[in-house]
């Protein structure tokens, strides 16, 4: 099919204003917060934003007409290749223009369409006094239908808030073949037995699209912070462990930034100097004083665990400042003058055992076999109160572009032998795409296979994210 | 033996070079784009903004697009305001690349390969060449505002303190001439020995920010011998734009020998001084536009606030999005001299509409592109007589 005839196809279903194939719109769209270029041959041939849910089914009906592949874009940050189009000459259908909101408080749950951004829905549902399921480092950007896509959280502790799939009440969904279907229930009280939820939130976009969200409401809890630091980083592990073992409530968060990556944030926030590796803790409760004794016992802890300094902050603003640090974690990057500058190489994201998060520290300093990795500077930190720890590789910018990419692709081989080493899988970012080994040596063949089945089942002709599910 | 010769590096590959350095650092994570002004006028699509704008520009290059495809990427690259914004999200909470002077030697490489800019602005600089200023209007009248006003020429000989630069905007558009005279009276309210010159011309920012490098140079060279032929020692500028290229593009030795300000800092510290007050009270709800080569470029967001504060019977309302979250007007980057097809909107609109809702009567500024972009916004808006658009200028000689 020529680009002409696609195009004005495309505009017939969506309007003239929401399908394009301007050459640099369609780069944009087809380039992911994965460092790897798009290639040339696989720059997308046109982009569609449908505004609802008919519009989605329509592109899908003609997209298999026409055997032409789909990629689904939320706002392309998923950092494993899941968003990069891997076939030539196919459709990037961004949800972006999927917006709505409405709150059913009688009924405690909100929907809100996949595009709309984690941040505006947060503040949005605090205004009415309540929290989002899900802090994620790229909410700024990031759309709720991509985080219930992955099933992720972000830096919360899921023992404490429990996955996104644990507050998706229902969902609409449009499958690959383009009909449209409504899952779960508008009850508080979830199916039991079969829930047709599952089969889409946390399918990475094999199963269908997600066009809209139904999740319960969760009041905004009190809240209490904890900041301390250690000297030694595994210190910190062994101080988050013994609050599990100590059977406290679990903390809402529980972050470390080591010292040495500390170092860069802490000047651009005028922090000076940190003391050593950082603890952050949040705790919640329903009345301020549960969260503040949480607090006060997490405080314990860490000073029979060797702190440097473990005390409650009381000011927000003060908690602020700290938080920033952890949280806009791309600022470690920033360099002094005279320093040579840093860029991103590779990057892992690893939940281990509780017992093995020292282990998993010893492991990213240097018991891995990954020489070009251990060239860099390594950057620690991570959601150690829900046991996953994430190393990043400063890399010099004056490194040829192939050792860079070489250094990303051993950083995920290095996920997966972490993974398979320990008997676990990723927390955070998704599994297919360039993990797909991982998924295949970790679970084996016969379920892979099963996945590919399921998948061909309900995608006959392949044409919704090709690519992912076979490791592309 | 084969001879040894040395490669020199074009002017193009030199741009290209610096481009991707800065650009092959965007991690693609987009916080920048949620907050560019562009995408609240245009369809919202991901090629602009900063990361849209530089992700095109490394694939124009890498991929060798540009000669077929250069009219989309110009439309683009030369439609941003520079206002910022998107450097303040990346280094807050991304890599802080820096996003502004990325844009800016795209513009520079496009000129170099005849590819841009945009026809109007193309425009502006023959008349900046010709005229020594982008409106081609004749240097002869550049003085015209001050003709009744008794102000002194600069000179070596007149002992002056202080020269005051109005800038093209100020000086020729006749909606603006009323801030360099309330700037004036507001300088001999407080006995301040100033000058102005007689053959003002341009500062450079238009050669400057659309990336007419050498003509840049050209005007600043001329300016900076200008100013230490007169034996400069102060600076006050009118326009914040004239006032960013003094103190960041100009040459550093020129910065060490003259002081250079904006009016709003300079009548913030003879305010502080006690040499500057106001008498009459002004019953207003007056609400602040940060022009972002005052705010975001400089980090002057306290100095004119702390004006308005000092006025009787003023009570300063912020816009929603206030000091480093401000809304562009639209003016910067160039766009004063261009219009865009694809926005359906206006910045300027926007604004004024958040100003109401913030409860103001009253909009006040401290830079003439967003004079005149709010000022065409609250009639296009038909919200004259509901909001008043000054500049602090002309608030400031209200309440005298």
């Amino acid at each position: 099919m020529s680009n002409k005839g696609l195009i004005s196809d495309l505009v017939s279903i969506v309007g003239l204003q929401n399908a394009t194939d301007d050459i640099f719109y369609r780069i944009n769209y087809g380039q992911d917060a994965l460092a790897l270029d798009l290639e040339k041959e696989k720059i997308p041939a046109a982009v569609v934003r449908p505004a609802s849910a008919e519009e989605v089914s329509e592109v899908m009906r003609y997209a298999n007409q026409n055997k032409i592949p789909v990629y689904i874009h939320g706002k392309g940050t998923a950092f494993k290749g899941s968003a990069k189009p891997k076939r030539e000459g196919s459709i990037i259908l961004s949800t972006e223009k999927l917006t709505t909101f409405e709150m059913h408080e009688e009924d405690m749950y909100f929907e809100a369409g996949a595009g709309v951004i984690q941040l505006d829905l947060q503040e949005e549902l605090l205004k009415h006094g309540y929290m989002l399921q899900a802090n994620i480092g790229s909410k700024y950007s990031a759309t709720i239908g991509g985080a219930v896509a992955i099933n992720t959280i972000g830096h919360m502790v899921d023992f404490c808030m429990g996955k996104l799939i644990d507050h998706v009440l229902g969902l609409e969904v449009v499958l690959p073949t383009g009909e449209i279907i409504e899952t779960g229930t508008r009850s508080i009280r979830r199916p039991a037995g079969i829930d047709y939820t599952r089969f889409f939130a946390g399918c990475e976009g094999l199963f269908g699209i997600i066009t809209k969200v139904r999740m319960r409401l969760v009041p905004s809890p009190k809240r209490a912070y904890v900041l301390a630091f250690f000297k030694e980083l595994k210190d910190i592990a062994r101080a988050f462990i013994k609050v599990y073992h100590e059977k406290l409530p679990p903390p809402l968060y529980g972050e470390l930034l080591e010292e040495e990556t500390a170092k860069a944030p802490f000047r651009l926030r005028g922090l000076g100097k940190p003391k050593g590796s950082m603890a952050l803790a949040i705790t919640i409760g329903y009345t301020q004083e549960y969260a503040d004794w949480q607090a006060r016992e997490i405080v314990r802890i860490f000073k029979t665990e060797g702190a440097i300094e473990a005390r409650v902050i009381t000011s927000e603003k003060e908690h602020e400042q700290f938080w920033m640090c952890r949280e806009n974690i791309m600022n470690i990057l920033a360099v002094e003058e005279g320093e040579e500058k840093l860029v991103l190489g590779g990057a892992a994201e690893c939940p281990v055992p509780l017992h093995n998060l020292p282990d998993l520290i010893d492991y990213y300093r240097g018991g891995h076999n990954h020489d070009i990795l251990k060239e860099g500077k390594l950057l620690l930190y991570g959601h150690v109160g829900t046991a996953d720890l994430h190393a990043m590789w400063g890399v010099p910018e004056s490194w040829p572009q192939e050792k860079k990419m070489q250094s990303i692709r051993e950083a995920t081989e290095l996920e997966k032998e972490v993974y398979v080493k320990w008997g676990c899988a990723p927390g955070e970012i998704g599994q297919t795409a360039s993990r797909v080994p991982f998924l295949r040596e970790r679970y084996g063949e016969d379920a892979y296979r099963m996945l590919k089945n399921v998948k061909r089942a309900i995608d006959p002709n392949n044409i919704l994210n090709p690519g992912n599910l076979e490791g592309e | 033996m084969t001879e040894n010769i040395k490669h020199t590096e074009t002017t193009e590959e030199q741009l290209e070079r610096e481009i991707l350095d800065i650009v092959s650092k965007c991690v693609h994570c987009r916080f920048c784009l949620p907050n560019c002004p562009r995408m609240e006028i245009t369809g919202g699509w991901e090629g602009q903004g900063a990361a849209g704008i530089l992700t095109s520009l490394y694939y124009a290059l890498k991929y060798g697009l540009l000669d077929e495809h250069w009219e989309q990427l110009r439309d683009r690259l030369f439609a941003c305001a520079n206002c910022k914004s998107c450097f303040e999200h990346c280094s807050d909470e991304s890599v802080g690349i820096n996003t502004v002077e990325a844009i800016r030697k795209g513009r520079q490489l496009l000129l170099e390969r005849m590819k841009g800019p945009m026809p109007q602005q193309g425009k502006a600089l023959d008349l900046l060449t010709q005229h020594g200023n982008p409106y081609g209007n004749p240097p002869s009248e550049r003085t015209a505002w001050a003709k009744d006003l008794g102000i002194p020429f600069f000179s070596k000989e007149a002992a002056l303190d202080v020269l005051l630069y109005v800038g093209c905007t100020a000086a020729y558009d006749e909606r603006l001439q009323r801030v360099p005279r309330a700037v004036v009276q507001l300088l001999k309210a407080a006995q301040v020995k100033f000058g102005i010159l007689s053959d003002e011309e341009c500062c450079g920012y238009p050669a400057d920010k659309i990336g007419e490098a050498s003509l840049f140079e050209e005007v600043m060279n001329k300016n900076w011998a200008k100013f230490k032929a007169l034996n400069v020692k102060h600076i006050v500028a009118v326009c914040p734009h004239g006032y960013d290229e003094f103190v960041k593009e100009y040459p550093p030795e020129m910065r060490k020998d003259i002081a250079i300000e904006h009016y709003t800092q300079f009548f913030s510290e003879l305010i502080d001084q006690g040499r500057l007050s106001f008498k009459k009270k002004i019953t207003k709800k007056v609400t602040y536009q940060d022009p972002c080569y005052l705010g975001r470029h400089n980090n002057i967001y306290e100095q004119p606030r702390k004006i308005i504060k000092a006025i009787p019977g003023v009570s300063l309302v912020e816009m929603r999005r206030n000091r480093e979250d401000s809304l562009c007007c639209g003016g910067g980057g160039g766009r004063m001299w261009a219009d865009f097809e694809d926005e359906t909107e206006r910045l300027g609109n926007i604004r004024v509409k958040e100003a109401v809702e913030a409860g103001a009567e009253m909009i006040v500024t401290a830079c003439p592109f967003c004079f005149i972009n709010l000022d065409d916004a609250v009639k296009t808006t038909r919200l004259e007589q509901t909001l008043e658009v000054k500049d602090i200028a002309q608030l400031m000689v209200d309440a005298l």
